[in-house]
């Protein structure tokens, strides 16, 4: 509910002109569908899964949305080539340089709006994950050196490809107006299904990787507050 | 005693390894009893995933590395151009696992699998205060907005 809050101020000050916009467009909109989904899914399944103590335990649901990452990627794969033949018959014109796919003009990065800034900030964010990584070394049985390094080298490797397959192929495809969340992209199809699922999927994702980020708020506010995570840790 | 019993394999081996590489007292009998322990390569990938496993660990790593960043690439990808996109993904991802290398260095040198004790011990008490309290309102932040993301109809 903070979350919702904090998104409506923001978008509030941007998009929203009146207060009926903002009733109208808010997250709160159509709350007598989205109260009970909320409350719902954080009864039955973020607070059983967050009381779990060790983040080793959800190493199934990890397995589960690494799964739906990499059918997402497969789905930008699949359906890329009807994509771009679309841009290249309906939308390219080639008089008109703003229906031109950007290959390599790094400049366009550089204006006043300083997007380069704000897609390398978005990369690195991409990325962080040091906060998490603690609770899985300390988990690891015969945690090493090389042991670690391996898993991390894997994790990073598996993560490239599936953000190189993801960003290279959804960009081609959906080169202009490119939406915030390619899954949100225009469709091509009368009923585009697997995109559909790629979205359900995704959904379910977020409600998994829900508990995973919690572990680590909990040890971040118990060390905060008692300067010591045995609370966590009792029995 | 399932979970024990194949740390108590790895350890062995470990111990085998150790030996065959410094000590050097390996024959050729024991080539033959490390090769017959050595696990399969249907054990290796297809058996099921132990807690506090290799495997386990790299899900759970790679899917706090996988987030809604992902989806938002192709989108950075047009303001920055593409070339500009790849040579950013790969050299973030390579900064990425070398500072992850750093602190697993230290935190097994040290002996402390904690981020925040990690800091304390080597930049003083209050900057730990201060890692902490920035961690927390980000990931704060992000399970916030996965909330807002699952729940919002312009993405659904």
């Amino acid at each position: 509910m903070l979350g919702g809050i904090v998104y409506d101020l923001g978008n509030y000050v941007q998009d929203y002109d009146t207060l009926d916009d903002f009733f109208a467009y808010s997250f709160w909109d159509f709350y007598s569908y989205k109260y009970p989904i909320m409350f719902g899914i954080t009864f039955c399944i973020h607070i059983p899964l967050c009381l779990t103590k060790e983040v080793a335990k959800l190493r199934f649901t990890s397995l589960l949305g690494v799964s739906v990452y990499l059918i997402i990627a497969l789905i930008l794969i699949i359906e890329s080539p009807f994509y771009m033949e679309d841009y290249w018959t309906n939308i390219y014109l080639k008089d008109d340089p703003t229906t031109h796919v950007n290959f390599i003009d790094i400049s366009s990065g550089f204006t006043s709006k300083l997007n380069f800034f704000k897609g390398t900030g978005a990369i690195f964010f991409a990325y962080a994950c040091h906060f998490g990584a603690f609770p899985i070394m300390k988990n690891l049985s015969n945690p090493t050196i090389p042991r670690l390094s391996k898993v991390f080298s894997r994790s990073m490797t598996l993560a490239t490809c599936v953000y190189i397959t993801v960003a290279t192929l959804g960009f081609l495809s959906c080169p202009i107006n490119t939406p915030d969340f390619i899954v949100s992209r225009y469709s091509v199809f009368n009923h585009d299904i697997f995109i559909t699922l790629g979205k359900f999927l995704f959904i379910v994702v977020l409600f998994f990787k829900i508990p995973v980020h919690f572990n680590a708020l909990r040890l971040c506010l118990l060390r905060l507050i008692y300067d010591s995570t045995e609370y966590s840790q009792m029995k | 005693m399932s979970v024990s019993e194949p740390e108590t394999k790895v350890n062995f081996l470990d111990d085998l390894r150790d030996e065959k590489n410094h000590v050097s007292l390996l024959n050729s009998k024991s080539e033959t009893t490390l090769s017959t322990l050595k696990k399969s390569f249907a054990d290796r990938w297809f058996s099921k995933i132990q807690a506090n496993s290799l495997r386990g660990s790299i899900f759970n790593l790679s899917i706090l590395l996988l987030g809604t960043g992902c989806l938002a690439l192709p989108n950075k990808m047009s303001l920055m151009s593409l070339t500009a996109g790849l040579i950013a993904i790969v050299c973030t991802g390579f900064a990425s696992y070398m500072t992850l290398y750093f602190l697993t260095f230290c935190s097994v040198k040290e002996n402390i699998f904690d981020y925040t004790f990690l800091v304390k011990k080597i930049y003083g008490k209050s900057l730990g205060k201060v890692l902490d309290a920035s961690l927390s309102l980000y990931i704060f932040g992000q399970i916030c907005l996965y909330q807002v993301i699952s729940n919002n109809k312009r993405f659904n």
